[in-house]
């Protein structure tokens, strides 16, 4: 398990560096002219003359060649420098750092909210397989893979703040501004565990050593949600893996929509605005969250289902 | 954003009808053609409390011109003498009859020299201004909180406190209005002014066009060489229809560059919508459609025209579908593609879809020198020709008022003529008014203003 942790763990800057390469040379290959865009911007949308454009290529260095370019961000950033922004100015670290507790409360919640209703859904429609209970659960999954978040988002806001006034559409702060964007974010996770859920858990239900427990005069609680659950979770546990890491990207666009003051909007308008040194900051902030989120599956699978090990040697 | 949200003011500014007026000057006197004397409104005092004076203002435009390649092009400026208090004399590199227009620009807005970092590289947001306003916090792209000036020169700012929230999409920004989160949204979409106007608590203000959606004509493009079908594809454009149906009436026609009564002559010069005679052009230059396509050729060469725009400006895409299908009623193909708006600059269309101002500084030389002029900053689609040239070095020496408005007239008609753009129409700026905000003296014509001193609360 340690020389298994510790290989894991010697890949990770590997894995790293390709994907800052690749990421680099993508925004690198991709059209617009950051000097253009940010000059347009500081004019209030007046176009910038070609004199100007190039004082400030050369300003920014983007005149350099792109190992140049590419060796003075990878130096910096792995001295915690992210670079500064084109748009704002200020460090991209501190503002990523300074906005980074308000996209993990809203994904975090997001998440409990995905596991709190998609597991137990899930375990009563494959309890209760072929029943009303069952149907209602598999239209339920039905939308929430079908609807992407961008057009729940904005019938959640029209149904419970402005015809019903119930919540707030926008703010930041409270436990009222925080349920609609993490419900709309949370809605695809949460149909796509409750699926999962029932799959797996109607598969395990049908094998001997289930037929064997509930002979014993086992309880079918006791049968369902300890020795059940318990086995059909690892591909759930996989898919919760890799949904913290779409959650805590993707929620970038429900921060847009919401005007939540996570890295969403940051993101998102350095994206357009062709602000490289965010964009790069922000993927590199992706790929290590992956890294490590995935990491943290595969270690946990040992735990889960102690006939997986690691090593060679037997465990 | 200073300017806009209250904070900062220029020397100058444009009135309702986008002429150049004095703002923080009171006076501005052409000496020599390289030389403006300004002289300066006495009583205005920065957030900080200090006293605006000439000395204050030169060390805020050198400031400016420092940090700010940008403004250090577009203004020219050789050097700032200051002459006494409330005087200074700017003198250019070359002769230059507009420059308190080029004075209105955001980025000429005057701060306390002390305050602004001279490194480019730190921040001046905390800066001391001259608007009502000023600054407590600020967060990009999220919030902005000012508090009123109390010493404001032209008096008390009517609300203690405004909140500035960004959201990016206009259906956040609509949404928002209606659950009373925000007083006033700003950019509605044409289909967000539809909801608010049914709704008896909110209001849409309109204000008046200051940018233009515009084509621009590929003048590389071999397809784009014959004058001929350049006419016939503007010709083709029913602008009254693009105004009604794309823009859902929150539009005017643009049949040239400048929006309605920004200049005398510009009504005479412009396009009409005529698919007829359109027909007739493009049979005239050689096309006709022999495969019964519907789709106009020539040598066995389909007319075919790449159209691109970029999404940014949510009315450009629905414009050039609209095109399209205006263009295949005249037997013209068309492929639109949406894009980065950068690469409108690059060529590889033949007509880009494209939203600018044509109004910043008030006067006309300024759009006709970037947007028509042989190698202007804004000519990407790359129109040159030497007539029209002319006209407009006859404009950019000419500094009698009325001499500018004949050459302007003059070289618009010739760019026309030779259909360097093709213009399609001026959306109007859209906001979204809770009942409970008492804005009597907005919008404002110039998109660069919003709020003033006198925008309250019922």
């Amino acid at each position: 398990m340690q020389s298994y942790l510790t290989r894991r763990l010697l890949t990770l800057p590997l894995l790293l560096l390709g994907i800052s390469i690749i990421s680099f040379l993508l925004l690198n290959f991709a059209p617009g002219d950051a000097a253009e865009i940010t000059l347009m911007r500081q004019n209030g949308g007046v176009a910038p003359s070609h004199e100007a454009v190039q004082v400030l290529r050369q300003d920014l260095g983007l005149n350099d060649a792109l190992p140049i370019r590419y060796g003075r961000w990878a130096y910096s950033a792995v001295r915690g420098d992210l670079g500064e922004s084109y748009r704002t100015g200020g460090s991209i670290a501190a503002e990523l750092f300074h906005r980074l507790p308000a996209t993990l409360l809203l994904a975090a919640t997001a998440l409990a909210l995905a596991v709190l209703a998609g597991i137990p859904l899930g375990v009563m429609a494959a309890v209760k397989r072929g029943t009303w209970l069952d149907s209602v659960c598999r239209v339920l999954a039905l939308v929430g893979a079908a609807v992407p978040n961008y057009v729940m988002a904005p019938a959640l806001m029209l149904l419970f703040a402005v015809k019903l006034h119930w919540l707030p559409a926008v703010g930041y702060g409270s436990l009222e501004n925080l349920i609609l964007p993490a419900v709309a974010l949370s809605f695809g996770t949460m149909a796509q565990l409750m699926r999962l859920t029932r799959a797996s858990l109607l598969e395990v239900l049908s094998q001997d050593y289930m037929r064997t427990a509930r002979a014993k005069g086992l309880s079918d609680t006791t049968v369902v949600w300890r020795h059940g659950l318990k086995n059909a979770l690892l591909p759930v546990i996989t898919v919760l893996g890799t949904s913290m890491g779409y959650l805590l990207s993707g929620a970038v666009i429900i921060e847009t929509i919401f005007g939540w003051p996570g890295i969403g909007q940051f993101v998102v308008t350095g994206i357009s605005q062709r602000d490289y040194p965010v964009v790069q900051g922000f993927v590199l902030y992706v790929a290590v969250i992956f890294l490590f989120v995935n990491l943290a599956v595969d270690v946990s699978y040992r735990f889960l289902d102690p006939r997986l090990h690691f090593d060679n040697q037997p465990s | 954003m200073a300017v806009p949200t209250g904070l900062a003011e220029t020397l100058f500014k444009q009135d309702g009808n986008l002429n150049t007026e004095p703002w923080l000057a009171s006076k501005a006197v052409q000496g020599e053609s390289t030389a403006w004397e300004i002289t300066l409104r006495d009583g205005v005092k920065f957030h900080n409390g200090v006293s605006m004076d000439a000395e204050k203002v030169k060390g805020s435009l050198d400031l400016a011109l420092l940090r700010r390649p940008g403004t250090r092009v577009l203004l020219d400026i050789d050097r700032i003498e200051v002459k006494d208090r409330l005087t200074l004399v700017i003198h250019t590199n070359s002769p230059n009859p507009v420059l308190p227009g080029l004075l209105t620009n955001e980025n000429t807005s005057i701060a306390d020299p002390s305050t602004v970092p001279t490194s480019v590289d730190d921040s001046a947001e905390f800066a001391s201004m001259t608007g009502p306003y000023k600054l407590v916090s600020f967060s990009a792209d999220q919030t902005m909180t000012v508090v009123a000036h109390s010493v404001y020169w032209q008096g008390t700012p009517a609300l203690d406190r405004i909140e500035f929230v960004t959201f990016n999409q206009s259906d956040t920004r609509l949404i928002a209005l209606q659950t009373g989160d925000v007083d006033i949204a700003v950019e509605l979409s044409p289909q967000g002014a539809v909801v608010v106007g049914n709704d008896s608590s909110l209001d849409v203000r309109t204000a008046a066009p200051t940018g233009m959606l515009f084509m621009y004509v590929n003048h590389e493009s071999p397809k784009m060489q014959d004058h001929l079908v350049r006419k016939a594809i503007t010709l083709a454009v029913d602008r009254d229809l693009m105004a009604s149906g794309v823009a859902d009436g929150h539009a005017f026609p643009a049949n040239s560059l400048f929006p309605p009564g920004f200049l005398s002559c510009q009504n005479t010069s412009g396009y009409a919508y005529d698919p007829e005679t359109a027909r007739r052009l493009l049979a005239e230059a050689g096309y006709a459609d022999e495969d019964g396509d519907g789709i106009v050729e020539k040598d066995g060469k389909a007319l075919e025209l790449v159209l691109q725009t970029y999404p940014e400006r949510p009315l450009l895409p629905p414009m050039l579908e609209a095109y399209q299908s205006m263009l295949k009623d005249i037997g013209v193909g068309a492929k639109v593609q949406i894009v980065e708006w950068t690469l409108a600059s690059q060529g590889v269309y033949d007509l880009f879809g494209y939203s600018n101002g044509t109004t910043t500084t008030g006067d006309p030389g300024w759009a006709l020198n970037r947007h028509i002029l042989t190698g202007g900053d804004e000519n990407r689609g790359n129109f040159s020709n030497a007539g029209v040239d002319e006209l407009i070095g006859k404009l950019s020496s000419a500094s009698d008022p009325v001499q500018r408005q004949l050459f302007a007239c003059d070289a618009l008609q010739a760019a026309n003529d030779e259909v360097a753009l093709v213009p399609v129409m001026f959306p109007t700026r859209l906001y979204g008014v809770s009942d409970s905000v008492n804005w009597t003296s907005g919008p404002q014509a110039a998109r660069i203003y919003f709020i003033d001193h006198l925008i309250g609360l019922k």
